[in-house]
């Protein structure tokens, strides 16, 4: 495949940017771009139209995602061409070259559905993979396999890949380690599996603790019983020895009470009650003595107090006067400021009207008062005269006004020029500006019209295959399209068919070699024996057994046979001769049976395929025959348009272009005859215009074209239309002033009118002031002022009298009130002055509260006394019951006898306690043993024996049931605890999960080391395949390159076998020594990896279809001399193989320069 | 009326497989499913007051030798006796031999079928009887249906029997027998065990496998549990299946045709989790993703399993109760290799290598000897005949084939490429 034409169309900085790939050859082409001028970006658009875009591309700067767009022509080696192109779409990316969706799978044939890292690997490279695969050529030291195998896939790190895969499988593996990852799982599994067997629980285990504890259980129980037994002997013994003592008190105490003999039984609190009864006896007599010299006392002090009873009655009122007293004293200070005051007001009233109506006394005062009542009629009356005053000099300001403009008005009509009528010239007018700007119009089409017509010949001249004038292309009989499209159909179909049979015929004859060689290759390893030498061999055997069975058995002669049977030897010899060849022919046709079938199936094979060739063959002569004929009807079918035809598919290109050509030809014919009726049209209109103007004084402009005539009759239309617009304007002015003039005469008469109104009011309203002269609004207003103030004096003066009058009336009644009072409680103080009197009043009514609170307090004593007095006398009464009571309760005759009996009587009480109690401790110690028993005991025991018996049975029970029955309960205790682990929990099972988790992972890993390990051995199979099939070819054509590329510094490359036995590559110089990699430059197996790059290119030519190889900038680092012998190769694979050099550097175009013009390098230089 | 369950292959304590450890997994969720799934099964018929509990074969697993789990499985029998509920038990092939239950002491509500002979246990109150016979040693071969008494007319007939009928897929063949065979008992009910995946065999009489209570791996998938019949006036008259596992297994294929980016893709992962996630009746999931389709980014995929693995891994711990049992890489490329690596490149020759090697366990040991080194070293629970070390079924050494192109293939090119 080559490219034969890039378009960048929408790309990083390039739109419509295209390269023309046109050397004859598929040839080298150089595409330069100075930095920044696109040379990567035009790299990468190269990749996107062949491989499609990725994702994401850094070229959408200029352009936006969507707006990305590449396009170009491909061309395989079968002669088929395909344009398309590509936008950046996810789906649907590849367009043909009008824009129709085109399926992916046309591109097939062309690209094979190359990815981009697989095409970028394959059949590019730049100089970075350059100087990694010179460095992995030093890193695999030369080996030959991996060496060829990563030139020929582009791949320049094939010793990394194997040791990364190496480095992951040791990372899963080892056979010894810890760390890697499969054996750490293994090891968690291990240990996972150890807990998992100590977790669990067997039923052996499970068994026996479940006995041992029931055993335990069984002894305790029955030293427990034995130990109780003891304990209750030990209880016996304590009892006895603590009850001894007790027994013989319990006797004395017996005897003592029988002793005491008969007592009168008295209550329990018999001796309590006499003592209180005595107690409150003498208290009683105390408290009534003291009560009663108390008594005498308080009377005593009583009569002492003598009382004012009807001053306390009064003592309200003498209250009432005090507070009241105040009051008077401030009247009596007031009154003479109040009349004073009373006088002044009054003489300015006096002075008021004076001001008003100084013919009118004060006491006449009154007769005015009505007049107060007009003010706000007044008020309004002076508001109504201004109003009045302004509008009768505003009606005479606008009447004066009114005259005037209407004087002015009148003037300027007179001196005004009517105007003329232009309704012919409007209708002349009209069609004129509706046709709009003709005369542009007619120029433009005239114009445009020329245009495409010389683009029409020039493009009829660049299709070629026929000349004339366009009139005569439109009358031209071509073929129909369908007919066209049919011939590209059939020769396509043919192409097809040849390429089918060509194939056919190769794979044929490559499988005879290959059959041929295998068959030769059987054949030299010794003739395959045949089913049918058995048979044969079988029958000689047979014939001889039967002749020796005759002469042993039968005695027969068989001389005669037996020679003819074997002449050389005798008979029984030859025998076993044949039956060993037949065994040994069985054997090998079961050994050789493979083999043998082989070689049949080789041979049926080989006929098989002559047969195919045979049919191959004629079908070519088939094909070739038809080929002829659809020439023949092909080139008649154009015979009617004198067209001698290219290839069916160029015709119909050819055809689509021409039929647009002449789709185009009608198209300038219909725009011919428009532009012609457009120029009547103006004619008839600027004639119609011509004839108006001069008639409104205008002259009609020279020349053909209609706008300025427009224009002119436009200017007469609209000087007119204003005129009339102005007379207009003027009489509606004059209308108005006559209207404003009448408007103000009638205003100033209403206004005189409301004037004379006005003055009737006025007088009348002042009618009542009793003024002589006429008096104005504004002296009207002070006058009503004035009189209003003489008013007001006077009722502040009438307000002072009343004040005074209430001040006498006042201090007259009190006077009354204080003076009734003292002829009744005081009648010594009548003479005092009234608030003297007031004042010693209530010293008198304070001192005779005094006495009066203290009289009380001891009556009130007094009475509390009395009452005391009498319940002392009653409790003294009741106590003495009492003790009469006691004295009959005992017995007793007077009090004085009463102790001795009491005294008797608690002996007795105490003595029977102390019984009772002995009796207690002793139930207590026999707990439960009746008395009468444990005295039995008692008596029969020998007491000093008690501790000994005591302290054996305790040092039994301590020192050996207790330990035993101790370590019995800590063995139920340690069972009963193992048991409770065993409680059907879940850990066994858990750490199983886990172990599952264990193999899970496990399971993985070990898969993934089985790939990674297998890809590893797979990977240098395939390597030393490659080798194996490639090394001698390869080397052959790399030698050369490598000599041209070192400039003859090495004569070759060649193969070696280095230390460890291993194929590696040397440099050979022209002296024949050699060179290991180790020992190059750098730069030296740069070039060997080049070399190697471009050969196993070359000889890949021979079985697949050439593609594009495409170098970034790998002669950056070449001198101008090795650059040049770069150039020069890649120019020789341009001959075979399309090549596209992308480079930023002007020296290697200058070079490149000095190849050019043999057709087979051509540069295209970039520029944004 | 009355109720009783129908359960069986309890395999109780067996562990959970296939699912491997890793940060997120949901371990706690599913620890002891067996148990907590079994605990389900015993609040059923407590809940659902149950006359008594079948149970047809296979409680516990063969080799399986921790006590506690026979005491665990004591202390349930003790809460359904309270309960008023009696059991009864067959042993089938993995207990037969079981030492588990020969030294339990039982509560009186449990009866297990003696392995001389078939015997008949009769419920005079509900009217029924149940007749079985369990194993003796793990294979039985013969059918044991012969030794079955007659039915007993009267009583609802309920027959008890481990038994993998005329053979079913994935099981081995024990106590063969046919349903014809079945059917002329005259029973009313046939409670079988054995088959792990659930199935109503007949309903004339009914002839039920319940499956099994808790599925343990991948193969197992899809709901498990009981069953639970219904009986009224001596009829069968409803048979019902009730869901009690605690974690669910499925399996789910995705196709990547559409995604042309590892975002999408991961879209496309989250997605097809979180749905499957929502079907599993609210239990923890145990997924297997199966990644399919003629996929745009295939040789990314193929490059980064462990990492994409991971990846997955860390979204099912986003959506939670979700454990990613596997992830399988079968996506393919659009276009074939062979196609565009030509005829005669390194690529295709490496190609044509991967096609013509021969994988059978012997030619890989010879190939890659540092296998067989691996293999001593593992634990010998690796090479299980479920699950073998070297799996050498057409399927796996296809997928293997695959699996090593599409590895040489990533590393070579991500190395070849200079962009």
């Amino acid at each position: 495949m080559r490219l034969l034409r890039l378009e960048m169309r929408a790309f990083g900085p390039f739109s419509d940017r295209n390269l023309e790939f046109t050397t004859e050859v598929p040839g080298l082409h150089l595409i330069f771009g100075a930095n920044e001028a696109g040379k990567s970006s035009s790299l990468r658009a190269l990749k996107a139209l062949l491989c499609g875009f990725p994702q994401q591309t850094p070229d959408n700067f200029l352009h936006n995602y969507d707006q990305l767009l590449v396009a170009g022509c491909l061309r395989n080696s079968a002669g088929q061409e395909l344009c398309f192109q590509r936008r950046k779409k996810r789906v649907g990316d590849i367009l043909d070259a009008v824009g129709n969706p085109l399926d992916a799978a046309a591109l097939a044939p062309f690209l094979h559905g190359l990815e981009a890292p697989i095409f970028t690997s394959l059949y590019g490279i730049d100089h970075d993979t350059l100087v990694r695969g010179g460095e992995e050529i030093l890193a695999q030291k030369g080996e030959v396999g991996q060496a060829l195998f990563a030139a020929g896939a582009g791949i320049s790190t094939v010793s990394e890949v194997i040791a990364q895969l190496e480095k992951e499988a040791s990372e899963l593996f080892k056979a010894t380690g810890q760390l890697p990852a499969i054996n750490m799982a293994t090891k968690r599994f291990r240990e996972l599996q150890k807990d998992m067997k100590a977790a669990g629980l067997s039923v052996k285990d499970w068994k026996e603790h479940r006995k041992a504890l029931e055993d335990a259980l069984a002894a305790r129980t029955k030293l427990e019983l034995l130990r109780d037994e003891k304990s209750t002997e030990m209880h016996r013994l304590e009892r006895l020895r603590q009850a001894v003592p007790e027994l013989a008190v319990l006797q004395s105490s017996r005897e003592h009470l029988q002793s005491l003999g008969e007592v009168v039984p008295l209550d329990p609190d018999f001796t309590e009650r006499y003592q209180e009864v005595s107690r409150e006896i003498r208290e009683a007599a105390e408290r009534l003595q003291a009560a009663r010299e108390r008594l005498a006392k308080l009377v005593e002090r009583r009569q002492t107090i003598s009382l004012n009873k009807k001053l306390l009655h009064e003592a309200e009122r003498v209250d009432d006067f005090h507070q009241r007293l105040g009051e008077y004293r401030k009247g009596q200070k007031d009154r003479p400021e109040r009349n004073g005051m009373r006088i002044s007001l009054r003489t300015e009233a006096g002075r008021l009207l004076q001001q008003v109506r100084p013919d009118l006394p004060l006491e006449k005062v009154e007769s005015l008062r009505p007049m107060l009542a007009k003010k706000r009629t007044i008020q309004t009356l002076t508001a109504q005269h201004v109003a009045i005053k302004q509008q009768l000099a505003a009606a005479e300001k606008q009447g004066r006004a009114a005259e005037e403009e209407y004087r002015r008005v009148e003037a300027s009509l007179a001196a005004m020029v009517a105007p003329v009528e232009t309704g012919s010239l409007l209708q002349a007018l009209k069609p004129a500006q509706k046709v709009g700007d003709l005369d542009g119009q007619l120029a433009k089409s005239r114009g445009d019209l020329e245009l495409q017509k010389r683009e029409c010949l020039t493009e009829l001249k660049r299709l070629g295959l026929w000349t004339g004038e366009l009139a005569a292309l439109m009358a031209l009989a071509l073929p129909l399209s369908e007919t066209v499209h049919k011939f590209v159909e059939d020769f396509e179909e043919m192409s097809d068919a040849r390429r089918e049979i060509e194939k056919t015929r190769k794979n044929c004859e490559q499988e005879m070699n290959h059959v041929r060689a295998e068959i030769r290759k059987v054949e030299y390893t010794g003739v395959v024996p045949g089913e049918e030498d058995l048979i044969r061999t079988r029958a000689k055997r047979e014939q001889g057994w039967r002749l020796l069975r005759r002469q042993w058995l039968d005695r027969e002669d068989i001389e005669e046979e037996s020679r003819e049977y074997a002449p050389k030897q005798p008979l029984a010899e030859a025998y076993a001769g044949y039956v060993g060849q037949a065994d040994s022919i069985a054997d090998r046709l079961r050994r050789e049976a493979d083999r043998v079938a082989g070689a049949a199936a080789l041979r049926a094979r080989m006929e098989t395929l002559e047969g195919t060739l045979v049919e191959n063959h004629r079908e070519q002569e088939v094909l070739q025959l038809r080929v002829e004929e659809q020439t023949a009807a092909w080139n008649a079918a154009w015979q009617a348009s004198g067209i001698v035809p290219l290839s069916p598919k160029e015709m119909s290109g050819w055809l689509a272009e021409i039929d647009k050509l002449r789709f185009k030809g009608a198209d300038l014919c219909k725009k011919e005859e428009q532009l012609e009726r457009d120029l009547q049209l103006r004619a008839g209109l600027l004639e119609a215009l011509a004839k108006e103007l001069p008639a409104r004084g205008e002259a009609a402009p020279e020349g053909r074209a209609l706008g300025p005539v427009v224009i002119a009759a436009e200017t007469v239309v609209e000087k007119m239309a204003d005129r009339k617009k102005e007379l207009e304007k003027f009489r509606d002015r004059r209308e108005k002033a006559a209207k404003d003039r009448q408007q103000a005469a009638e205003d100033l008469k209403t206004a005189r009118q409301a004037l004379a109104g006005w003055q009737e009011q006025w007088r009348k309203a002042l009618l009542g002031l009793g003024q002589k002269d006429e008096v104005t609004p504004l002296e009207a207003g002070d006058l009503l002022e004035t009189l209003q103030s003489c008013f007001e004096n006077l009722n502040k003066a009438d307000e002072m009298q009343k004040r005074i009058d209430g001040i006498d009336r006042d201090a007259a009644a009190l006077d009354r009130e204080v003076r009734a009072l003292l002829v009744m409680v005081a009648p010594e103080m009548s003479a005092l002055p009234l608030d003297q009197a007031i004042l010693q009043l209530r010293i008198v009514l304070g001192q005779a509260q005094k006495d009066g609170a203290l009289y009380d307090e001891l009556t009130k004593d007094l009475n509390t006394l009395q009452e005391e007095i009498l319940a002392t006398e009653s409790t003294f009464r009741f106590a003495g019951e009492q003790m009469a009571e006691l004295l009959h309760l005992a017995k007793c005759a007077t009090p004085d006898e009463l102790p001795a009996r009491i005294d008797r009587f608690a002996e007795n009480q105490r003595l029977r306690q102390k019984i009772v109690d002995h009796e207690e401790n002793l139930a207590r110690i026999g707990a439960g043993t009746p008395l009468a028993e444990l005295a039995a005991q008692a008596a029969v025991l020998n007491i000093d024996e008690v501790p000994v018996l005591l302290e054996a049975l305790l040092r039994d029970t301590k020192e050996r049931l207790n330990p035993e029955i101790n370590r019995l309960s800590q063995m139920v205790g340690e069972e009963n605890t193992r048991l409770a682990t065993m409680d059907g929990g879940a850990r066994a099972a858990e750490l199983s999960e886990a172990m599952e988790r264990e193999l899970a992972l496990i399971r993985r890993l070990a898969g993934r080391y089985t790939l990674v390990k297998l890809a590893a051995r797979v990977l240098q199979q395939a390597i030393d395949h490659y080798r194996e099939e490639h090394q001698d070819p390869v080397l052959k054509i790399a030698a050369g390159y490598f000599q041209r590329l070192t400039l003859g510094s090495f004569a070759g490359v060649r193969t070696d076998v280095d230390d460890a036995g291993q194929p590696v590559l040397v440099g050979v110089r022209e002296n024949g020594s050699r060179l290991t990699v180790e020992k190059m430059s750098s730069g030296t197996r740069d070039q060997l990896f080049l070399a190697l790059r471009l050969a196993t290119l070359m000889w890949r030519l021979q079985t697949d279809e050439p593609m594009p190889f495409i170098i970034d900038d790998i002669l950056i680092n070449f001198d101008d001399v090795r650059s040049r012998a770069t150039l020069q190769i890649l120019a020789e694979l341009g001959e075979k193989n399309q090549v596209l050099l992308f480079t930023h550097h002007r020296r290697i175009v200058e070079e490149a320069r000095q190849l050019e013009g043999q057709g087979r390098v051509q540069i295209h230089e970039l520029s944004v | 009326m009355y109720k009783f369950v129908h359960t069986a292959d309890i395999h109780l304590d067996s562990p959970l497989r296939g699912l491997e450890a890793h940060d997120d997994a949901p371990v706690a969720e599913i620890r002891g499913a067996t148990r907590r799934a079994f605990d389900a099964l015993i609040d059923l018929a407590i809940d659902e007051a149950v006359a008594f509990l079948l149970i047809a074969g296979d409680l516990y697993d063969g080799d399986w030798k921790d006590y506690n789990t026979g005491l665990y499985f004591a202390g349930r029998m003790g809460r359904l006796a309270k309960a008023g509920i009696k059991v009864f038990i067959v042993s089938g092939n993995h207990d037969a031999a079981s030492q588990l239950t020969k030294a339990m002491p039982w509560p009186e509500n449990v009866t297990i079928f003696s392995a001389r002979k078939a015997e008949s246990k009769k419920l005079e109150e509900l009217g029924t009887i149940i007749h079985g016979q369990s194993y003796s040693f793990r294979a039985v071969t013969d059918n044991l249906l012969a030794g079955y008494p007659r039915k007993e007319p009267g009583y609802v007939n309920i027959g008890l029997l481990h038994t993998s009928l005329t053979g079913r897929a994935g099981h081995e063949a024990y106590a063969p027998c046919t349903v014809a065979e079945l059917q002329a008992t005259g029973y009313d009910y046939w409670a079988l065990g054995h088959v792990h995946r659930r199935e109503i065999v007949g309903v004339e009489p009914w002839i039920v496998f319940p499956g099994n209570l808790q599925g343990r791996h991948i193969r197992e998938e899809g709901a498990k549990g009981v069953t639970v019949v219904t009986v009224e006036e001596g009829r069968i008259t409803e048979v019902q299946e009730r869901p009690l596992d605690v974690l669910r297994w499925a399996q789910y294929r995705v196709d990547l045709s559409e995604c042309d980016s590892i975002e999408s893709v991961y879209g496309a992962v989250r997605q097809a989790l979180i749905r499957q996630r929502e079907q599993a009746d609210g239990r923890t999931l145990a997924l297997r993703l199966v990644l399919t389709g003629n996929c745009p980014v295939h040789a990314h995929l193929l490059a980064r399993t462990a990492e994409l693995t991971e990846e997955f891994r860390g979204i099912a711990a986003g959506i939670g109760e979700l454990w990613l049992e596997q992830v399988r890489f079968q996506t393919s490329r659009k276009v074939r290799l062979e196609e565009i690596l030509g005829e005669d490149t390194p690529l295709a020759g490496l190609l044509q290598t991967v096609h013509q090697l021969e994988l059978d366990a012997d030619t890989l040991l010879t190939l890659v000897p540092e296998l067989a080194v691996l293999k001593a070293k593992l634990p010998a629970e690796v090479d299980s005949d479920e699950e073998p070390f070297f799996d050498s079924s057409p399927a796996k050494i296809a997928e293997l084939h695959a699996e090593v192109r599409e590895l040489l293939i990533a590393k070579l090119l991500q190395h070849g490429g200079s962009q």
